[in-house]
């Protein structure tokens, strides 16, 4: 059975923006030209047309992608725009509405690819591991990572802790690229294997209301 | 958003990866074989030494969002061929099924890698490095155009030369890593116990005490930060250092 020669297959779940840059790289390819509904018809899952437009007008602004022709007010109302691909890249550019860099979630994919790399480690260890550049990962937030993790079974406990000395982990379940993230409810979602981790009881919830 | 190469310059100064030779040479070594564009041409560099001399170190900062952001695998001592294409595939964000033959993966690695167009960085290289699992990282190297980093230990280049001389033209640079000298120590020092003043007499005995080993290093000066507190100094002096108990194999 024959792929497509772009489409590597992969693991885990993709974001709309994701899809939607998967499909450009498909219709696209060879500097083919699109509008936005055949890039829609692409998505897998279907995306929001919204969706679809924003990201192709951010993209747009990054330059990752150009308009053909007809930049006139006329032309976006009554013609379906034409697009071509300009900037190839395997990893879909998470760019705002400016067409500048997103920088949300930086610093917990540096604190997991810092876990990969060191052998063992503390939470003291990853902040500093984790802190180049413009990314700034203090203590306490690697504490935090690292407690959450390791409660959900990503950690095994080298050495516990002891008054002043954090305790010391090594990364037992790599999942994969994607940090897992630590979700608004608390919780460890990991979009390489599309699990939860370690919902708390009601019970916990409860406790946790005194 | 500035790229790598330009705030190259910044990563040495300010509270971040303590910059030493060692990382300084990764850096070096990587900015030789990025930008290769033939697809003949060798593009992979080895950097090799002695446990504790800061090649995590170096390995950190290439695996790093805002370093090079390369993909970063770990040998394992027990790495076949395919358990280390899979390994490499779980990396690459690739969905592979169980029964698939490595040359089905390697097709997918291949194509991830230049369409991913980031660096490759191999550590712990020295457990395949006399097994035939090492020539699949060679075939690799053949087919893509990005930069491969191996890094391992002090008998690495010994291992990969003797048993394969195809090897020899493949990479571009070998770079061993040293030990620290007292500039080293002394910017370890300001990373890691910045609110000490050291006299330079202390850097010096630091460097025979530790024989430059920049994980030695760390303990001891972990070790002095806390005797430094005991005492109610910001100053250590040799008689500290020459007390100091080091807890053994501590990081």
């Amino acid at each position: 059975m024959s792929r497509k020669p772009i489409n590597v297959e992969l693991r885990g779940l993709k974001t709309p923006r994701e899809r939607v840059w998967n499909a450009i790289l498909v219709v696209g390819a060879g500097g083919a030209q699109f509008d936005r509904d055949t890039i829609q018809d692409h998505c897998s899952p279907m995306v929001n047309w919204t969706q679809v437009d924003d990201y192709t007008d951010d993209l747009e602004k990054g330059g990752f992608i150009q308009r053909v022709q007809g930049t006139g007010t006329r032309e976006v109302l009554q013609t379906a725009l034409q697009f071509t691909l300009v900037k190839a890249q395997g990893i879909a550019p998470r760019i705002s509405a400016k067409g500048e860099k997103v920088t949300q979630g930086s610093g917990t994919e540096s604190m997991w690819r810092a876990m990969k790399v060191l052998g063992t480690f503390d939470h003291n260890d990853i902040a500093r591991a984790a802190t180049m550049g413009s990314i700034v990962v203090k203590p306490q937030t690697a504490k935090s990572y690292v407690a959450h993790l390791a409660r959900a079974g990503y950690l095994i406990m080298v050495r516990p802790s002891k008054p002043g000395i954090p305790a010391k982990h090594r990364l037992g379940k790599n999942t994969g690229m994607h940090a897992p993230a630590i979700t608004r409810m608390k919780v460890v979602f990991d979009r390489n294997t599309g699990q939860l981790a370690t919902l708390e009881t009601a019970q916990e919830v409860c406790d946790a209301l005194e | 958003m500035t790229k790598p190469s330009d705030n190259q310059t910044d990563l040495f100064q300010g509270n971040q990866v303590a910059k030493l030779t060692n990382v300084a040479f990764a850096i070096e070594a990587i900015n030789q074989i990025t930008d290769v564009d033939d697809i003949g041409a060798p593009h992979m560099a080895v950097l090799f030494g002695p446990p504790g001399y800061g090649k995590t170190q170096a390995a950190m900062y290439l695996a790093h969002p805002q370093g090079r952001n390369a993909v970063f695998v770990a040998i394992r001592m027990f790495d076949t061929t395919k358990t280390l294409a899979q390994l490499l595939c779980l990396e690459l964000g690739i969905a592979t099924k169980p029964q698939w033959p490595v040359a089905t993966l390697y097709d997918h690695i291949v194509r991830r890698l230049q369409q991913l167009d980031r660096p490759l960085v191999i550590d712990e290289v020295d457990y395949i490095a006399e097994k035939s699992t090492i020539d699949f990282i060679r075939t690799i190297h053949d087919n893509t155009t990005i930069p491969i980093v191996l890094i391992g230990e002090q008998d690495l280049k010994r291992k990969l030369m003797s048993r394969h001389e195809r090897f020899h033209d493949r990479v571009l640079v070998w770079k061993e890593a040293q030990p620290c000298d007292a500039h080293d120590v002394k910017k370890l020092a300001a990373h890691h116990a910045g609110d000490l003043s050291f006299t330079q007499d202390v850097i010096d005995a630091l460097v025979v005490k530790t024989s430059g080993v920049a994980r030695r290093v760390y303990n001891e000066l972990k070790a002095l930060r806390e005797e430094c507190k005991r005492a109610g100094t910001s100053a250590p002096t040799l008689a500290m250092l020459g007390n100091l108990r080091v807890a053994k194999g501590a990081r």
